[in-house]
């Protein structure tokens, strides 16, 4: 599971560079430059699904076409936990209460994304910037399942009670992701950028895609 | 390609470059397992050796997602740490609610220990509680041998079914033997059926009620020691065809006495007619008789009376009845006393008389002894 968070940042890195260094080649050619040209931003959200949680994130956009840009965006969703991996660790724990007492479990499925994809802002009067936008990338999914037998934690010692996590209550996986999104792009002086969004992904687990979404608001610089 | 295809292509390969990293580790297919638990034979159960194979069942694993059919592996070994493995099953499939596996049978008069794990999809469970289990001594009984009736006899309703006893190999219990009377050769349904102590060298067993006069009959025998739970095979079946009670055996019947408990007599009946002419005896029904020499009271007829008259009955001349009785267990002193003289058979308190003096096909009565 650790192996799998070097290639995965990897290639955000290699993302980040590979944006960067053509494109400022390019920016240097005498084309006309767009009333914004990038978007850096942080975003705070409440995350809502089989459960409720929050999501804290940063997104990256650059314009390539008038009313287009492309973006990146990567961040983390404190728990997106499913009711098939509650109802999983229900039984497990009803397993083990039948021998043991005073048995007790908790889930939590947190997710670290990232993903890259098209916004088209919709021209509109006024100072806000209505957009839609699409992507994808990859979702990082920790299965944060935990068991306790009479009061202490037996998570990482099930074996006397006979129990075997699988990879459905336990460890980590990294898996697709797609996301679409509605929002407002509100200016707040020369610079600064409020940003109203709705954002609507979804993990491509194995057996059953995880739903993901988000409501916040993001504030950040243009340039 | 220019600046802006340039940037919309960025990070759509980006997108793709990061997909095809994305490597498939999801939990998905990969279930939790509770380990199952046993059920029967229960932990510290004894089992006879004669009820094996044992059949081990467990409870179900628990399965948090299941991915695939359910495999289970059972193991059994001698010592509660599994270092002595006597059988493995593997790859056993689960059942409705409870899993079971039949053992090969084991040896005898051991321990056994035993454990299941389930496997599902990619998950290998971990072994459950583990259970243990004794199997009995070993115990052989070899197969009864019918005595009598053997097959083609003919007897009374109540005939006496003797078997010689059974040997035995290890430690057996007390050996019991269960006989059985059936119409017809496969038995069944069963006529009579009764459970017996073991006698000495032999065992037999009486029917409490009369069997169905002039009807063939099957019976067989079989040795069970129930401590260790080991039946013999059966007893070859025998035959026998019950006849009219005989005048004699009636009367045994009213005294409670089997007429002939061990060995059966030959020959047919209808050569003898018990005579109960007051004048010329005092009859053959049960009563209690005064031998005045002796100032003794006696009951007449007693069941040594009555083998002589059955054996009369049968066809037997008087001396070849009582040479028969002393070598056929059922011992007697009377003495016969032929014609011309007397034709009596004598015994303590009575004669036994030939009336007229004809002893063949004759009457016979009791007579008081005077002397």
């Amino acid at each position: 599971m650790i192996a799998e968070d070097k290639p995965m940042k990897m290639s955000l890195a290699g993302i980040l560079a590979w944006i960067a260094l053509p494109c400022a080649t390019y920016a240097q050619a005498p084309t006309p430059a767009p009333a914004t040209r990038a978007y850096v931003e942080a975003v705070a959200q409440s995350a809502f699904g089989n459960v409720t949680s929050q999501s804290f994130g940063g997104e990256l956009g650059i314009t390539v076409l008038p009313s287009v840009q492309v973006f990146i965006e990567a961040g983390q969703v404190n728990n997106v936990a499913t009711a098939e991996i509650g109802a999983a660790a229900a039984k497990i724990g009803g397993y083990l209460s039948q021998a043991q007492s005073n048995v007790g479990y908790a889930v939590k499925q947190p997710v670290t994304f990232g993903v890259a994809g098209v916004k088209l802002n919709i021209p509109a009067s006024g100072r806000v910037l209505p957009y839609v936008l699409a992507g994808g990338g990859v979702a990082r999914v920790k299965q944060d399942v935990t068991f306790s037998v009479g009061g202490t934690d037996a998570t990482g010692n099930l074996t006397p009670y006979g129990v075997v996590l699988g990879a459905d209550l336990s460890g980590t996986f990294t898996k697709p992701m797609v996301v679409v999104g509605v929002g407002v792009m509100v200016p707040a002086g020369q610079r600064l950028v409020f940003d109203i969004q709705y954002r609507y992904g979804r993990i491509f687990a194995d057996g059953q895609g995880i739903d993901v979404s988000r409501a916040g608001l993001g504030f950040g610089v243009r340039f | 390609m220019n600046q802006r295809t340039c940037r919309l292509l960025v990070p759509l390969a980006a997108l793709v470059a990061a997909v095809a990293c994305t490597k498939s580790n999801s939990g998905g297919p990969s279930a939790s397992i509770g380990a199952p638990r046993p059920v029967t034979p229960a932990n510290g159960a004894a089992i006879k050796n004669a009820d094996q194979p044992v059949t081990l069942v467990v409870q179900n694993a628990a399965i948090s997602t299941p991915v695939a059919g359910t495999a289970y592996t059972f193991e059994v070994a001698s010592d509660a740490a599994f270092s002595t493995k006597i059988q493995t099953k593997t790859g056993v499939a689960e059942g409705s609610g409870q899993t079971t596996v039949k053992l090969d049978t084991l040896p005898a008069a051991r321990d056994y220990y035993w454990h299941v794990l389930a496997t599902n999809g990619s998950t290998t469970g971990t072994f459950g509680t583990s259970y243990m289990f004794t199997i009995g001594p070993a115990v052989t009984i070899s197969t009864p041998v019918p005595i009598s009736p053997l097959t083609g006899q003919a007897t009374d309703l109540r005939p006496a079914l003797r078997v010689t006893n059974v040997t035995r190999t290890g430690p057996a219990g007390a050996i019991t033997y269960r006989f059985e009377i059936a119409s017809n050769s496969a038995f069944s349904p069963l006529v009579a059926t009764a459970t017996v102590a073991e006698g000495i060298n032999e065992t037999g067993f009486i029917p409490t009620t009369d069997l169905a006069v002039n009807t063939t009959f099957f019976w067989r025998a079989t040795a069970i020691d129930a401590a260790s739970g080991v039946t013999s095979t059966s007893s070859a079946v025998q035959s026998f065809t019950t006849n009219r009670p005989s005048q004699a055996a009636v009367v045994a019947a009213q005294l409670g006495v089997p007429l002939w408990p061990g060995i059966q007599p030959p020959g047919s009946l209808g050569h003898a007619t018990m005579g109960n002419d007051a004048a010329l005896g005092v009859g053959w029904a049960i009563q209690t008789l005064h031998y005045a020499p002796g100032n003794v009271n006696f009951q007449s007829p007693d069941i040594e009376m009555l083998r002589l008259f059955d054996l009369f009955d049968r066809g037997f001349h008087p001396d070849d009845a009582v040479a028969w009785m002393n070598s056929n267990g059922y011992p007697t002193n009377a003495l016969w006393y032929p014609p011309p003289e007397k034709a009596v058979m004598g015994l303590k308190y009575v004669y036994i008389a030939a009336r007229g003096k004809v002893f063949v096909n004759g009457i016979w009565d009791i007579v008081l002894r005077v002397e």
